[in-house]
């Protein structure tokens, strides 16, 4: 996997100027930066807590308080935007989980935060839809080693041992699918 | 960490089913933010494992066809195999077995006449001509077994043995149903010279005789309306006796003959013969006993032995059981090969009164009409 263009090692200037027009108070810069880093918050957000719907609405929160701390310029000199979000998102969810309770006020006005398009909620689906059906082209044995390896994360050598084959067999195969899956789905979460 | 490094140790599948350490979690979870690529492989990792939750149940429950594959394919071919030697030694068991009676009548089924030997045998000689050559009449003494023994039914498969043979019905004794699956008898030899001769019989002739030949048993109902017809009872006595009366009696029927008959709607030819035989000698000139005693005859395909017994019913003149006894007559010399005999009991039978008029008459015209082939000699209509 070839790092990508907009990685912010490649693009630290990038980065940089984002923050700086959120300071100045530039609308069209936090839209960006929503733009830019909601799927990833949202995917850690889910990750973290293990349940969608309360993944989107932290994730609104995480990039609100990130908004608000560049329109403060809480963002120290030389600091990578990234690790920034990834450190108030992880302080949004954790703080969350010990207390058990959401926090959806905000005093940030709504109308300046672009809310997640719901056309991606639809697409999120449809995609999933899509790969239920990629799924349903595999081989039963094809089917087990993905479930037993994504799923129920057993390595290689249980996945082999458990469908009686070879542990080289099972690298193969799970090595093709997942590249045949990324390979086909690929562009379809862009937004 | 770069997304070499994340392909490598799959370290997406790993974030996504809980199983990093925070550190490098924390780590991954700063890349994916700022590399969209790997952050789309991670979100297509968490759409397949969505999928793959979605379907568990049925990918956990499907079986492992891939692995079980290859012996059963072994075990259909073997199967297949198998069954293609057992039908092979089947088909080929039968060739060998020639003089069976059984499989002689399995080489002349109705319908395959055309079936032409003379390819083996260099000779002009067909294949359905050479088994009447080798049972030597027996082609067309056929006799019909108790499973095929029913008549009128017009159906040309019999009903199972044992089952009582149209008991109660109003039937017509019919002797050119279509053609039961007989068996033949290898008892005759005075048969088998008659029918030496016409071994150069065509396939198609041959069937033709053996289809004329042909015997269903004549039904019989023990109360007494098996012929369909009025019996003329001559007194107070006689109309008494309706139970195992038979039309065309003269009045009560013996014990002996109703336990003949019996066996006769149970399909047991032989028993019945041998306790018509009993009974015959009791009275010897009752046209019930004698009718019944040929076509047991003629079921257990000795046609020489029929004849004498029906023609003690047609020397009646009176019974309603004369023109029946004329085509079991005929049907006895067409088994004997005797066509002319034949002809003749057919224009007796159609030149009675009786609800056997017309089927004398059809079956006058096909023998005429094979004899017309096998001799060349022009056929004659029937009499009306």
């Amino acid at each position: 996997m070839a790092p990508d263009s907009t990685s912010p090692d490649l693009l630290p200037a990038r980065e940089e100027l984002l923050a700086a027009r959120i300071k100045r108070g530039d609308v069209l810069a936090e839209e960006e930066l929503i733009k830019t880093y909601h799927r990833a918050v949202l995917l850690i957000a889910g990750v973290r807590t293990h349940d969608r719907d309360l993944a989107s609405d932290l994730s609104q929160e995480i990039l609100i308080a990130v908004i608000k701390a560049l329109r403060a310029g809480q963002i120290r000199d030389n600091e990578k935007l990234g690790p920034f979000i990834h450190g108030t998102a992880r302080n949004i969810i954790n703080n969350y989980l010990r207390s058990h309770a959401r926090h959806p006020e905000s005093a940030l006005d709504p109308d300046e935060v672009m809310a997640p398009d719901p056309v991606e909620e639809l697409e999120l689906s449809e995609r999933r839809r899509l790969m239920r059906q990629e799924l349903a082209k595999y081989s039963a044995v094809d089917r087990r080693i993905l479930l037993l390896s994504v799923v129920d994360g057993c390595s290689l050598a249980e996945v082999a041992t458990r469908l009686h084959l070879t542990h080289d067999a099972v690298r193969a195969r799970k090595s093709r699918l997942i590249r045949k899956i990324k390979k086909k789905f690929a562009g379809m979460s862009q937004p | 960490m770069d997304c070499r490094r994340i392909a490598e140790e799959e370290i997406a599948e790993c974030y996504l089913s809980g199983r990093l350490e925070e550190p490098l979690r924390e780590e991954f979870e700063i890349h994916i933010l700022g590399c969209p690529s790997c952050l789309e492989s991670v979100e297509t990792l968490q759409d397949l494992r969505e999928a793959l939750k979605s379907e568990a149940h049925q990918i956990r429950l499907a079986p492992e066809r891939q692995r079980v594959q290859w012996w059963t394919w072994v075990l259909a071919t073997a199967a297949t195999l198998i069954v293609a030697a057992v039908g092979v030694l089947q088909w080929r068991v039968p060739k060998t077995g020639e003089g069976s009676a059984n499989i002689a009548q399995q080489r002349v089924p109705p319908g395959v006449a055309t079936t032409s030997v003379g390819d083996e045998t260099g000779k002009t000689e067909n294949k359905a001509a050479r088994v009447y050559s080798q049972h030597k009449g027996q082609a067309v003494t056929q006799s019909a077994p108790p499973e095929s023994a029913h008549l009128g039914s017009g159906e040309p498969e019999s009903p199972p043995s044992g089952q009582p043979v149209a008991r109660g019905l109003p039937e017509e004794p019919s002797a050119m149903d279509t053609p039961p699956k007989g068996m033949l008898s290898e008892k005759q030899p005075e048969v088998r010279r008659d029918l030496q001769k016409r071994s150069e019989l065509t396939s198609a002739q041959a069937v033709e005789l053996y289809r004329l030949a042909e015997v269903r048993a004549a039904p019989y109902s023990f109360s007494g309306l098996a012929l369909g017809a009025p019996v003329r009872r001559a007194g107070p006595v006689e109309q008494t006796t309706t139970a195992g009366a038979v039309a065309g009696t003269t009045g009560a029927v013996s014990p002996a003959f109703q336990r003949a008959m019996v066996a006769y709607v149970e399909g047991r030819y032989d028993d019945a013969s041998r306790m018509l035989e009993t009974a015959a000698q009791a009275d010897p000139k009752a046209p019930n006993i004698n009718f019944y005693l040929g076509v047991c005859r003629l079921l257990l395909g000795r046609p020489d032995d029929a004849i004498p017994s029906l023609m003690r019913v047609t020397e009646d003149g009176k019974s309603l059981l004369v023109q029946p006894a004329h085509v079991y007559l005929a049907k006895a010399y067409l088994q004997k090969a005797d066509l002319k005999s034949a002809e003749s009991e057919l224009e007796a039978a159609g030149s009675l009164p009786g609800p056997r008029k017309n089927e004398a008459n059809s079956l006058l015209l096909r023998v005429r009409a094979f004899r017309t082939a096998i001799e060349g000699s022009p056929a004659a209509s029937p009499r009306k």
